[in-house]
């Protein structure tokens, strides 16, 4: 169990492993970017929704989405062993150390690794490239990273930001090292559902800009495109809040000492685990959609709509479920980071005779009230909107329906899985030895 | 008043002249009063005719009588006795207390098990106190058994401490 | 170690070892613990008192030695059955750290209810009424971060007694609160635990607040040196 403190280089190679595979997936977007606006070709080899001009930023959009969970993941590994790393910190900091040395020395602690993993990026991608190029297709083959041109001089670009985020993500947890965040936790204010503000704005938007359709061509590609965003950010900004009141609203009910852990956790510091859930909200959001596009283009498209547009929907549905497990990851190694930093308490609640297998227990269903909520929420709106606007029928709302209850098992299994693994660092935290003070 | 089983406690190291023995008194307990040495010779006076000293040899080399006392079997009976008893645990400064143990430390008999006895009389003392100032409903009874209770803590540590020196001691030896 | 009472102990402990890595924290340490008394295990810092306690609450397994509670061997039980045991016949008080900081006071002292299949509402009524016993019932709905020390280590009181356990064992309670606050925390717990019947384990290098049990089992080195005879 000693391991976990011996993170030092599981740590590095998490950070290095990320920034590798954002790296990658940002030179596929820039790739992409070059072929819309600097050859301006179309991409013959590639899948309908790329090859297409008109509807590859769509495209980009989702790639660069892709990657959020990912930055998402790489900011909760960093601060994962944060209270064997708090301790050294403070030791430093008491033989001399200033804020700003931490800082420096927690930033290359990241960036290094994330030096690394930037520029391991370009391997990745072309492993990417070589092995998604020629994929069957009804129409012949296909791919998803264009060959023809590459990112260019903008992998170096692309190095440098990806590092960036590394150094300053590193430096944003050597600030929090000095202080202590986790006294003012239990006494923040709870979140607000602000965000609905940005839903109303989008479904607003897109009515208002209805009007407006057919003016322009730029703007009719640009604008469903901003009330998408509107629309994710929207949900996104909604789950901290979802989280919040769904665990209030639980915790006069539960009965059983799990349920009044999580709903307790939940209830005193629901933003961390809301921006995870935020990120499965808006994968649940497109899974919506999903639900309702396959029949709509059925629909319409008739017996090709498989070769079309099934399998861009098959990878963004395979994209999806894989940014859930990322996510879920993530969700669940912050609940183990908020236990060990509460290691002492747990420790003592399982020697007063709480099995810990509650305590883990309470995780899981931690992860599941902040998620679950917004998965349902987000799915359905994204279905019945994406449906309302393509035209409601039967198999259309049964499409949304089969997709929001797909994409909750996934959010479940996610959770059971991503949890389970980390069940070690969980015992590790409640053993009795945590009460020792000499 | 046990200046005598003080005295008998100094004269257990080998027999000494009155003038050496208020001497060797007053550097062993050196937080205690100074003796005089009118004190001293009516104590070994009374010590005598008790039969607890005996007088060993008497030197007349031109100047005043000297006259040296040591301790007899009957002395040190008692002395052992002495040292076997317990000092009532009590609020202000315990002159007795300490000067037993430095004698019982300095007799070599068995020290450890007077500073344990010693304990667990000073413990006794504190918990009936802590009993009754649980009862106490005026603040001034609690505040004065507080008092009583701060110095018999202090007492009490005073010996552990003791208790650690001399398991110390016979550790490194 | 005669006993002066003729029944027999509720918890008995005999020739505990326990080394933590190079670190020998009991060496043969046996003690009694007789239904309704109170006493106080003393010793200087190192001397095992506080791996005493954990052995004898089940917290942790002794490397050797028996502990046999109520008829039964302690460290034979399987750990869910000695956690339930944990729970249900024992109470544990610690110096600090042991309230789940999320959790309001009457959620934390109904947490162990809730384990025991009571329901929520009598949990709750049984968290108020042990709230209102250590005239701390203002606090119910409050959380520890905004409670005081004194407060919070009543809160801790409270939720070890609720299940009416037969022992507790309370480690230094009085360690990280000054002297009135811990003398009336002492108090509260000594007059508690009288009141319930339970016996009390009162784990401290204090004398003050030994003075508060009936009788001393002083360990040094990681074994029992002296033992007041239980009246």
């Amino acid at each position: 169990m000693i391991v976990l403190r011996a993170g030092g280089l599981g740590r590095a190679g998490l950070v290095a492993t990320s920034t590798a595979v954002v790296s990658a997936l940002l030179l596929v977007a820039v790739s992409m970017g070059r072929l819309q606006w600097d050859t301006r070709s179309w991409g013959g080899s590639l899948i309908a929704p790329i090859a297409d001009p008109g509807t590859r930023p769509g495209a980009m959009l989702g790639v660069l989405l892709l990657v959020v969970p990912l930055l998402l993941l790489l900011d909760q590994a960093v601060r994962l062993g944060s209270t064997a790393r708090q301790r050294r910190y403070a030791a430093l900091a008491v033989a001399g150390a200033t804020r700003a040395d931490l800082r420096r020395w927690a930033s290359l602690e990241v960036g290094g690794p994330a030096a690394v993993g930037a520029l391991l990026g370009v391997p990745v991608w072309l492993l990417l490239r070589y092995l998604l190029t020629e994929l069957p297709n009804a129409h012949g083959r296909a791919g998803l990273v264009p060959t023809e041109v590459g990112p260019g001089v903008w992998t170096l670009l692309v190095v440098a930001c990806v590092t960036a985020y590394g150094v300053l993500v590193g430096r944003r947890a050597g600030t929090a090292m000095s202080d202590t965040l986790a006294e003012a936790r239990g006494l923040r204010p709870p979140p607000r559902p602000w965000s609905a503000l940005l839903l109303v704005g989008a479904v607003v938007f897109l009515g208002v800009y209805g009007a407006f359709y057919g003016r322009s061509d730029i703007a009719d590609l640009l604008a469903p495109l901003l009330g998408v965003v509107l629309a994710v950010a929207g949900i996104a900004g909604l789950a901290p809040w979802a989280g919040y009141r769904a665990a209030r609203a639980l915790s006069a009910r539960v009965r059983s000492g799990a349920g009044l852990l999580a709903t307790g956790r939940l209830s005193a510091d629901a933003r961390p685990a809301g921006r995870a859930a935020a990120a499965v909200g808006a994968v649940a959001m497109t899974a919506g959609v999903i639900g309702a596009f396959v029949p709509d283009a059925r629909r319409s498209s008739g017996s090709s709509w498989v070769d079309d547009y099934g399998i861009p929907a098959a990878v963004v549905a395979v994209c999806a479920a894989a940014v859930v497990i990322v996510v879920a990851a993530s969700l669940a190694i912050h609940s183990t980071e908020t236990l060990l930093e509460r290691r002492r308490e747990m420790a003592a609640l399982v020697a007063t005779g709480v099995p810990a297998s509650e305590v883990a227990t309470a995780q899981r269903v931690e992860c599941l009230i902040a998620t679950l909520p917004i998965t349902v929420a987000g799915a359905l709106l994204g279905g019945f909107g994406y449906g309302w606007l393509a035209g409601l029928d039967a198999v259309v709302v049964a499409g949304v329906v089969a997709a929001t209850l797909v994409t909750t098992v996934v959010v479940l299994a996610a959770i059971w899985l991503t949890t389970r693994l980390l069940r070690p660092w969980v015992l590790d935290a409640v053993d009795p030895d945590q009460l020792r003070t000499t | 008043m046990s200046l005598g089983t003080v005295l008998l406690g100094v004269l257990a190291d080998g027999p000494a002249h009155g003038y050496d023995l208020k001497k060797a008194h007053d550097e062993r307990f050196p937080a205690s009063k100074q003796l005089a040495y009118g004190q001293v010779y009516a104590t070994l006076t009374r010590l005598q005719r008790d039969g607890l000293v005996e007088t060993f040899e008497t030197t007349q080399s031109g100047g005043p009588e000297r006259t040296a006392y040591a301790i007899t079997e009957v002395g040190r009976v008692e002395l052992d006795r002495w040292l076997g008893e317990t000092e009532d645990p009590g609020p202000y400064a315990a002159d007795e207390l300490v000067r037993k143990t430095i004698t019982a430390l300095h007799v070599k008999s068995d020290a450890d098990g007077f500073l344990r006895r010693q304990r667990a009389v000073h413990l006794e003392a504190m918990r009936e106190l802590t009993a009754s100032r649980a009862e106490a409903e005026e603040i001034g009874t609690r505040v004065a058994i507080d008092h009583t209770l701060a110095h018999l803590d202090a007492d009490l540590r005073w010996l552990e401490e003791t208790r650690d020196r001399v398991l110390r001691t016979e550790g490194s030896r | 170690m005669t006993a002066a009472t003729t029944e027999t102990p509720l918890l008995s402990a005999r020739a505990l070892h326990k080394t933590y890595g190079s670190n020998p924290a009991l060496r043969g340490a046996s003690l009694d613990v007789y239904a309704g008394e109170a006493v106080a295990v003393t010793g200087p810092s190192g001397s095992g008192k506080s791996t005493l306690l954990h052995c004898l609450a089940g917290v942790v397994t002794a490397d050797t030695g028996a502990i046999t509670y109520d008829g039964r061997r302690l460290d034979e039980l399987a750990p869910d059955e000695r956690t339930r045991l944990r729970r249900s016949q024992f109470g544990l008080v610690l110096q600090f750290g042991q309230l789940v900081p999320e959790l309001t006071a009457a959620e934390n002292i109904a947490l162990p209810l809730l384990l025991e299949r009571r329901s929520r509402a009598s949990a709750r009524a049984a968290a108020e009424e042990w709230l209102g016993r250590l005239e701390v019932g203002h606090l119910a709905d409050q959380r520890p971060p905004a409670m005081s020390g004194g407060e919070a280590q009543r809160v801790a009181i409270a939720r070890a007694l609720v299940t009416s356990p037969r022992i507790v064992f309370a480690d230094e309670p009085t360690g990280a609160l000054d002297t009135v606050t811990g003398e009336l925390a002492l108090e509260v717990l000594l007059s508690a635990t009288r009141a319930t019947g339970a016996a009390l384990v009162l784990v401290t290098h204090d004398n003050r607040v030994a003075a508060a049990a009936g009788r001393e089992v002083a360990l040094r080195d990681g074994a029992v040196e002296t033992a007041d005879v239980a009246r």
